[in-house]
């Protein structure tokens, strides 16, 4: 339980107080080990040298996005590995975090655990903290209408060529992300903030303090009920499940053995792992002498999986050059690629061969599932969402007086 | 108009076979070489996709891919799958020559500036093929390139073919960092660096000429299937011209496109 602060933690005249005649920002106040602006990615412009980039995360992007009511591939903030803090500025922000991270609301100098799977609403000066993850290392954090400019079709950042995201780059402390106003019938609506003229979002300090930690009670415009959304049951985390591949497109430039070791072995994800690639520990992979160990560059999506002359595989990933001179053995199925890029350093991986027709049947699955998924989410109710304050219930004068059932 | 002796060099479909690249993609490769027939090939059959596209069939093509001998179709399988894609493919392959395959083919004079402190590697390479450092320039110069494909970086064009006197294999110790705009060569290749970015072929000048720009409509300069030839300039002209490129209203068209050509060598 949260008091209402009237100043926030740097001293100054809470923002809350302010009419909300400012666009709402978000302050990446850390970026944490790595954030980065992303959504489903830039398609149609890799025949010149542009790679898709997008989330390595595109079924939490999609949920995330569903928690806050923004279009599902609307761009979103990917972070890897925990430490990010993001603070509201001017009006309140919505936000939701997909992924298996443990949170926190600070306002001031109180910090409240929340939940992920879930939307929030920050106040103006409330910080959103991912402090760590309980499995994988990637979390998708959502904005209801973050604006950020599209080049070559996407948002998503690519910082070898300065495109996407906010300048072309990661995110780094003091970046500011715009929101966008919403226009909503004849009132000029910012998410979460009153539409009534003259309401400065002054809460009382009498009543549930729940009011304070969900923040949309008080900040809902008289008419129009805008609560938060959570995921009733989020989706499961398996790190025993194998990793599907389909071979090729040059498995014949490799030793049948290696075709054979590379779904029979455990493979670690190595540290040095990033958007580009990830590279795995374990069992060389040999390549046929005859061949060698170096085609002429062909093309290459996210998911295919690369070794070079060591014989160590790296799965390429979002950011990785559009062609490439090392044979590929094989390629993880495209609703497996996801589930593989959250693994985290030392984790084991499992593989295990697939053709295209049930490769197909699994895609449609996934999909099947995360559209059920989204379709699961539910407002919360806010009594299921308030914390009843039970010592103020009880000294509260909740009556005013004594009713005389007899008087006239 | 089609040179006497260069038969080879016609488009026409050519065999190909059909890779699976996972569930998202199907490689279509032609060859194992890198050579103009097979490069050829692939932009023929790129443009009789680009034509079914734009007639409304192959539904669920995202994009494709060229490369030296390969052609890579990115499909979405919610809305296709290979076995429908391939088959399409295929009578598309067997349709026959087609006069409009033939793509408009540029040329583009580009310079270069081959003066020490622009050129790190230059003195080196005329060291190891027993050239003097003039002659190995001559090498570079007096060929006409054909831009092979784009890759590795947007708008970096690997080209070809380098003289045979002039091919050495890439550099033992690649360096960290290759200035941007640094023009390179490796085997049978010479390419060019948009930006600064780790590079381990042989630096032998520097070209102005920004080859990316997302605010274009076309963000690469160059196009596969494109022809370039270098023009040297002094270490002062391109000071000058570095600066004066750097602005978004300069028409690089202007100064550098020699012209168009439909010429189906």
């Amino acid at each position: 339980m949260m008091p209402c602060p009237v100043f926030n933690d740097t001293g100054q005249a809470d923002e809350s107080l302010e009419p909300s005649s400012t666009a709402a920002q978000l302050e990446i106040r850390s970026p944490g080990a790595y954030a980065t602006v992303q959504d489903r990615g830039r398609s149609g412009f890799r025949r010149f040298g542009v790679p898709v980039s997008g989330t390595l995360q595109p079924e939490l992007l999609r949920i995330a996005n569903a928690l806050v009511g923004n279009p599902p591939f609307h761009p979103a903030i990917e972070c890897f590995d925990g430490g990010q803090v993001f603070v509201a500025h001017h009006a309140p922000v919505r936000v939701a975090v997909a992924g298996w991270a443990r949170l926190q609301i600070q306002r001031g100098e109180h910090k409240e655990s929340i939940a992920a799977w879930q939307s929030h609403t920050l106040q103006p000066g409330d910080a959103l903290r991912l402090t760590g993850f309980e499995h994988g290392r990637i979390a998708l954090v959502s904005v209801e209408h973050l604006h950020v400019p599209t080049q070559l079709g996407s948002a998503s950042t690519y910082a070898r060529a300065a495109l996407g995201g906010l300048n072309g780059q990661a995110l780094t402390a003091g970046d500011r992300l715009s929101i966008q106003t919403v226009l909503s019938a004849d009132k000029m609506v910012a998410p979460g903030a009153h539409a009534q003229t003259g309401d400065t979002g002054r809460t009382t300090r009498t009543g549930h303090s729940a009011s304070c930690v969900s923040g949309n009670l008080k900040d809902r415009p008289s008419g129009q009920v805008r609560t938060e959304k959570r995921l009733p049951t989020p989706p499961g985390f398996f790190p025993q499940q194998a990793i599907r591949l389909i071979p090729g497109p040059q498995a014949d430039h490799f030793c049948q053995q290696a075709v054979e070791t590379l779904s029979s072995s455990v493979y670690r994800v190595d540290a040095a792992s990033d958007r580009m690639g990830m590279r795995l520990q374990g069992p060389q992979l040999l390549h046929d002498p005859a061949q060698g160990s170096e085609i002429i560059s062909d093309a290459i999506v996210a998911g295919a999986i690369q070794v070079p002359g060591d014989g160590k595989p790296i799965v390429l990933l979002a950011d990785a050059q559009t062609v490439g001179g090392y044979p590929k053995i094989a390629t993880v199925i495209s609703p497996d690629l996801g589930r593989l890029s959250n693994r985290k350093t030392d984790d084991p991986i499992q593989f295990e061969w697939m053709d295209n027709l049930q490769a197909n049947a699994a895609t449609r699955l996934a999909e099947q599932a995360l559209s059920a998924l989204i379709a699961s989410i539910i407002p919360v109710s806010t009594t299921e969402h308030s914390a009843i304050d039970l010592p103020a219930l009880y000294s509260s004068n909740l009556i005013s007086g004594m009713v005389n059932a007899k008087a006239p | 108009m089609t040179h006497s002796g260069d038969a080879s060099l016609q488009l026409k479909p050519l065999p190909f076979r059909a890779l699976d690249l996972g569930d998202t993609a199907l490689t279509l490769e032609f060859g194992n070489r890198i050579d103009p027939e097979l490069q050829s090939a692939v932009l023929a059959m790129d443009a009789r996709i680009a034509d079914a596209l734009a007639s409304g069939e192959l539904v669920g093509i995202v994009e494709t891919v060229p490369s030296f001998r390969s052609l890579t179709l990115i499909f979405d399988p919610l809305l296709t799958d290979r076995t429908t894609l391939l088959d399409k493919v295929e009578r598309l392959s067997a349709s026959g020559p087609d006069q409009q395959q033939t793509p408009d083919r540029r040329l583009w004079t580009l310079p270069i500036c081959y003066d020490t402190g622009y050129a790190p590697d230059l003195d080196d390479v005329a060291c190891s093929i027993g050239l003097s450092r003039m002659d190995t320039i001559d090498l570079h110069l007096n060929t006409e390139y054909r831009v092979y494909m784009l890759g590795f970086l947007p708008g970096f064009p690997f080209m070809g073919d380098i003289p045979p006197t002039l091919r050495l294999p890439r550099r033992n110790t690649p360096r960290t960092r290759v200035p941007a705009g640094s023009v390179a060569i490796a085997n049978a290749l010479t390419a060019i660096y948009p930006w600064e970015s780790p590079g381990g072929w042989h630096l032998l000048g520097r070209c102005p000429v920004p080859l990316f720009n997302p605010a274009r409509d076309q963000p690469a300069l160059l196009s596969p299937g494109d022809r370039v030839r270098f023009t040297p300039v002094s270490a002062q002209a391109f000071n000058q011209l570095d600066e004066a490129m750097r602005h978004q209203d300069y028409d690089i068209e202007a100064h550098c496109l020699q012209g168009v050509s439909k010429d189906s060598e």
